[in-house]
């Protein structure tokens, strides 16, 4: 089997990263032949398995007609997936899904266009939000509300992720709550799989166990580009409103901060001199990896969630230590004792429970070792081989969906509504042949 | 040249003889050395529900083997074909404006004009039989036709055959 699988490969994306693991993991399966395709100039992560650049999605498309299997990576950044957006329109394949919400991305590349932009962007609204992304998408044009990509309640509620599946032959989400979102609103082969927590972190989690800090303080880490759904001034808030839990913790954030919210944190920090803090910046993979290997307590509390599964999660379950999470997204679907969960949203509760881990060392070290065990049972080779499955049950549904996708586009040339039984009348006759 | 003649046929209805026009024209064609087949797509209009399945349907079809095509009537006219050209002897008026003023009727009609907008216009020709029914084609679709009127007998047939074939 010839699989094209169509990625970032920047240095510093997370996707790429999980790109080379898992080509890497395909590539060494039986039979199957894997090419990485990645657009732009700038430079690359080095990978293990054969890599073609591409500028021009159209020609791209034409060198990928006679693949058995094309493999698109999606997420809400557009001058990193706006090239793959493109291409998987032209040469449809499997998309996986990396992120919920892909509004940014989206109406990014649709103003590439300002002549049609308007017209784009209210028809994709309607069609895939119906009158509240319609009434949303004129409010904005009419310019009597903010753009709905600038506030998380407009794009958590409009997140645009289906048109990242026009034509799509199937989709890959990293929870069970997203595909089960699109289940309702996209009739092709969906697979919920977890984002893969790597083989070589985890061998390395469980070879070592987090040195005391010089200063005998709790580490605690978050992890990622912060951006205010990561609830970092939460966190600074909640350690200042308690200096007893603050004198035991040291809290370090790594990953890029947007210019201003580092102002805030920074402001708080300096109204906080009693909580000890470091925000990182990004980090190269030495220095996290180190970092995360001294960490007691990673902190991730994400709320609202527009990723469909996390990668700073499936890397903190690999070095077996306590994670303290919001009970939302793919955080909500893992296994309960792996974990320490609180509600979504709460930073009470989650200063109460951070309280807990921080004075109980034998509970985080029986949450690592379970974060651990689930870490070993969902690496790089495990996604591979259920992805390969699925790209089996895909093929067995194309024939249905290409049908049916044909019959969309008539009825949509003939402005069909949606309320005509038409729909129902297709829904029956082809829906059996999607299901595995 | 392999010439498929489309009409469409309500079964056990009377029009399903093939003493109509497009029989008549079929057997024209053939007359004029061409090779020439009526092809006859089932269309039952007593459920108003069913008429855009119905409509679907034809426009899911694939013609191989057929270098053009002549079509006679709705929905049979909405086939796909590169060299389709449409005589629009049946047009859609008699079912459209037989559909019930219900919310349904109402969907079925628009669904109905917007596939004559894009469908017909996909057309590489289109005939009328008569000036008013030309007319009311513009008026409805935006899409000019020909004129070509259903001989009076068969001394008419053989020069309309030629005027689709060309």
């Amino acid at each position: 089997m010839r699989l094209a699988w169509v990625t970032p490969l920047a240095s510093e994306s997370a996707i790429g990263e999980f790109s080379r693991h898992v080509a890497a993991a395909l590539a060494a399966q039986a039979g199957v032949d894997v090419e990485l395709w990645t657009a732009g100039t700038g430079p690359l992560a080095p990978a293990e398995v054969a890599m073609h650049r591409f500028d021009d999605p159209a020609a791209a498309a034409d060198a990928l007609r006679d693949r058995d299997v094309v493999i698109h990576n999606i997420g809400n950044f557009l001058p990193w997936h706006g090239a793959i957006y493109d291409l998987a329109r032209r040469r449809p394949g499997i998309v996986i899904l990396h992120d919920r919400v892909l509004h940014h991305m989206l109406s990014g590349a649709w103003q590439r266009d300002p002549a049609t932009f308007a017209t784009t962007y209210r028809a994709r609204l309607r069609a895939y939000h119906g009158e509240p992304g319609a009434w949303a998408a004129r409010e904005f044009l009419a310019g009597t509300r903010p753009p709905p990509w600038a506030r998380y309640e407009d794009v958590v509620e409009l997140p645009l992720d289906v048109d990242a599946l026009d034509g799509a032959r199937g989709a890959v989400t990293h929870s069970e709550g997203h595909a089960e979102r699109l289940r309702a609103r996209w009739p092709g082969p969906i697979l919920a799989l977890p984002l893969p927590s790597y083989r070589e972190l985890s061998a390395r989690g469980a070879a070592t166990a987090p040195e005391p800090r010089a200063d005998g303080r709790v580490q605690l880490t978050t992890v990622g580009h912060v951006i205010p759904n990561k609830h970092v001034d939460g966190v600074i808030g909640l350690l200042a409103a308690d200096s007893c839990l603050a004198a035991r913790v040291h809290y370090t954030v790594a990953g890029h901060i947007e210019a201003p919210f580092r102002e805030e944190f920074e402001r708080l920090i300096h109204e906080s001199p009693h909580v000890a803090v470091d925000l990182l910046g990004w980090c190269d993979d030495e220095r996290l990896d180190r970092l995360m290997g001294e960490t007691d307590v990673f902190v991730n509390l994400r709320d609202p969630v527009f990723e469909s599964g996390s990668a700073s999660l499936a890397r903190e379950l690999a070095y077996g230590r306590a994670i303290l999470c919001f009970d939302a997204g793919s955080f909500g679907e893992l296994p309960d004792d792996t974990v320490a969960r609180v509600p979504a949203g709460d930073l009470d509760a989650a200063a109460v429970e951070l309280a807990r881990l921080v004075g109980d060392p034998d509970r985080r070290a029986r949450l690592g070792e379970r974060a651990l065990a689930l870490a070993r049972g969902r690496d790089e080779t495990a996604y591979a081989v259920a992805l390969l499955g699925f790209v089996a049950e895909v093929q067995r549904a194309a024939p249905a969906l290409s049908l049916l996708d044909r019959a969309a586009a008539e009825l949509a040339r003939m402005r069909a509504d949606p309320t005509l039984p038409t729909f129902d009348a297709v829904a029956r006759a082809l829906g059996p042949a999607l299901r595995p | 040249v392999r010439i498929a003649v489309l009409d469409r046929q309500t079964p056990f209805a009377t029009r399903d003889r093939d003493d109509g026009s497009a029989g008549r024209l079929c057997r024209a064609l053939c007359e004029r050395g061409h090779e020439a087949a009526l092809v006859r797509l089932p269309f039952d209009v007593v459920a108003p529900e069913t008429i855009v399945d119905q409509m679907l349907a034809v426009r899911l079809l694939s013609l191989e083997g057929v270098d053009r095509v002549i079509a006679l009537a709705f929905p049979a006219y909405y086939v796909r074909h590169d060299e389709r050209v449409v005589w629009a002897l049946d047009g859609h008026g008699p079912v459209s404006d037989g559909l019930p003023n219900t919310v349904l009727g109402r969907c079925v009609r628009r669904a109905v004009l917007a596939a004559e907008r894009s469908f017909l216009a996909e057309s590489r020709r289109i005939h009328a039989p008569s000036a008013a029914a030309a007319g009311r084609l513009r008026a409805d679709t935006g899409l000019d036709a020909e004129v070509l009127r259903i001989p009076r007998g068969e001394a008419g047939w053989p020069d309309a055959a030629e005027a689709l074939a060309r």
